[in-house]
């Protein structure tokens, strides 16, 4: 089934085999019983890609997120991290990643600096500059109990982990759970600088919102399956924009209707509000003929346009 | 190696030193009682009317000798109760206590082997285990003396050897269950119960013959059924729980590394 990378003969797949790819699963699936927590999922992830990874909570992300840590063991299908198995070569494979739990859980009586280093030791020691330097950047109280720390400097103390040995794989379920708009900021600004220096990222979310700035892509998964991958762009191109125009007089809507790509035209005196499929082009050049008071284009809600385009396959 | 050993000593040793105070106090108070036993024939001929069964269930059998005492009244009750409590707790949260607390998907996203937990996880019981020994050992040293127990050192410490040999057996089967099933309580609750189980049976057996044939399956039949306070270092008894220790453990390692971690 959900093949991503398209045909293996000819055509622009080609060209995206050309790149490496950094995630690869083959019928990853995992049952507890007659469950399925995870359905035969195929996925390719490339090298230096940021994936986002969305769907509702108990959807699958984080048992597939888990069966790429190793930390579950599939019922069948495999999955690959940089080339290796990561059943076979899982400490090779963790060596080069860095990963974030769905739900923290850190050592409650360490300091952040304590079990910052901890870790560090784990992995045979990280540059403790770039560590000083992630825990300025986000403002983390290094030397406060981790038991006495909110939710938000919780989370710093896991993403620091996650990004302290510089990996070549980030793996990060729902990594902005409890940090507030700024970091946030923060957080994709540094997942854009780790992306663009090679790395590859993928991060699950619930909602798109989070996502749709920072991914190339995103997958939607439902119930075990996964429902589509899309470029943002793409989602972005295609997706209808909703335009309202402030005409100076008033413009009849038999004229507004017959600019391609427009539906739903609704008039009321000056102003006019329709949908804009596609390209917006014709409409400039169709509303430029008479005189524009205001206009405004509302970015399209990905969500809304995700979820539509693909419930139907979810139940089928 | 030895990260993870660290680490939890780390996070423990607070823990750690309340179990040792408590050992040192308890051994106190135990050996401060010796002279006032020893010279109350009226208590200690009380007990020669109970069964021996009983005496031996509750160390009461020969307290006037100091090694007699200190057998009864810490190597065959106190001593394993401290130590085994201590082993089984510390055995059963190693694996299924950070999966509870969902710190071992934050240790295994390192590049570390399952085995490694296990083992270091392990290490880490040990060692503190032998703390407690070394503990237990020096106060009897510095404090036997003032109270009238003289026993031998070597003594002592073949006693306390084997002590810490048992709790490393019941600290290992407690490891092995958390590795097989990932749930604390459970393993928690199994191990004292085999323990429980096995120190009743090593007191009642010597006496009903159709038991006391198979006295040797016993852990604590091998930990103090010879008495080595009085009898000295029994080596083959000591390895044998510290063999069937490192069974278990190993047993542990092939069981998590078979499963999922636990969320």
């Amino acid at each position: 089934m959900n093949r991503l990378q398209g045909g293996r003969k000819g055509g622009p797949a080609d060209e995206a085999r050309c790149v490496p790819v950094a995630i690869r699963t083959e019928g990853l699936t995992k049952a507890y019983g007659s469950f399925l927590a995870l359905d035969g999922l195929d996925l390719e992830i490339q090298a230096g890609e940021i994936f986002g990874y969305i769907g509702p909570n108990g959807a699958g992300k984080s048992t597939t997120i888990r069966l790429l840590l190793d930390l579950l063991r599939p019922t069948s299908g495999r999955a690959e991290v940089l080339g290796m198995d990561v059943r076979r070569q899982g400490i090779a494979v963790r060596r080069r990643l860095g990963y974030l739990a769905g739900e923290l859980a850190l050592y409650e009586e360490l300091t952040g600096r304590q079990a910052l280093r901890d870790l560090a030791r784990l992995r045979g020691g990280v540059e403790e500059a770039y560590v000083a330097k992630l825990g300025e950047r986000f403002g983390l109280p290094f030397d406060k109990p981790i038991r006495e720390m909110s939710k938000g400097n919780k989370q710093k103390v896991g993403l620091i982990q996650a990004f302290m040995h510089r990996p070549d794989v980030l793996i990060l379920d729902e990594p902005t759970s409890g940090l507030d708009p700024l970091l946030q900021r923060t957080f994709h600004e540094l997942v854009g600088e780790v992306a663009a220096q090679g790395a590859t990222v993928l991060m699950s979310s619930h909602v798109l919102s989070e996502l749709e700035h920072v991914a190339d892509r995103v997958a939607m998964i439902s119930a075990g399956r996964l429902l589509a991958v899309e470029r943002i762009e793409d989602l972005k191109r295609t997706a209808p924009h909703k335009v309202a125009v402030a005409f100076a007089a008033p413009v009849s809507t038999e004229e507004l209707s017959a600019v391609p790509g427009v539906a739903g035209v609704d008039v009321r005196g000056t102003l006019a509000r329709f949908t804009v499929h596609g390209a917006m082009d014709p409409v400039i050049k169709a509303i430029a003929r008479h005189e524009v008071v205001t206009l405004t284009a509302e970015e399209p809600d990905l969500e809304e346009l995700f979820i539509d385009r693909y419930e139907g396959a979810a139940d089928g | 190696m030895g990260e993870l050993v660290r680490q939890t000593l780390r996070i423990e040793w607070k823990a750690l030193l309340g179990w040792t105070i408590s050992t040192v106090l308890l051994v106190i108070a135990v050996v401060a009682f010796f002279p006032a036993v020893k010279g109350n024939s009226a208590l200690t001929s009380s007990f020669d009317s109970m069964p021996a069964s009983v005496q031996a269930a509750f160390g009461l059998a020969d307290l006037t000798s100091a090694a007699g005492y200190l057998q009864g009244q810490l190597f065959s009750t106190l001593v394993p109760l401290i130590f085994l409590s201590f082993a089984i707790g510390r055995g059963a949260r190693a694996i299924a206590g950070e999966e509870e607390r969902g710190t071992m998907d934050l240790l295994l996203s390192n590049p570390l082997r399952r085995s490694r937990v296990v083992l270091e996880k392990g290490g880490a019981i040990a060692l503190q285990l032998i703390v407690l020994g070394a503990f237990l050992w020096l106060t009897l040293f510095v404090f036997g003396p003032i109270f009238d127990v003289h026993v031998a050192a070597g003594n002592t410490a073949a006693a306390t050897a084997c002590s810490v040999a048992l709790g490393l057996l019941y600290g290992a089967i407690a490891l092995w269950l958390s590795g097989m099933t990932g749930r604390r309580a459970l393993s928690l609750g199994i191990a004292s119960g085999l323990a429980g189980a096995g120190y009743l049976y090593t007191s009642i057996a010597p006496f009903v013959s159709s038991l006391s044939d198979n006295l040797a399956l016993s852990p604590f039949q091998h930990a103090y059924g010879y008495n080595p306070v009085a009898n000295g270092m029994q080596w083959g008894d000591f390895f044998t729980l510290v063999i069937a220790a490192a069974v278990f453990v190993a047993g542990a390692i092939v069981l998590f590394d078979r499963r999922d971690v636990h969320a």
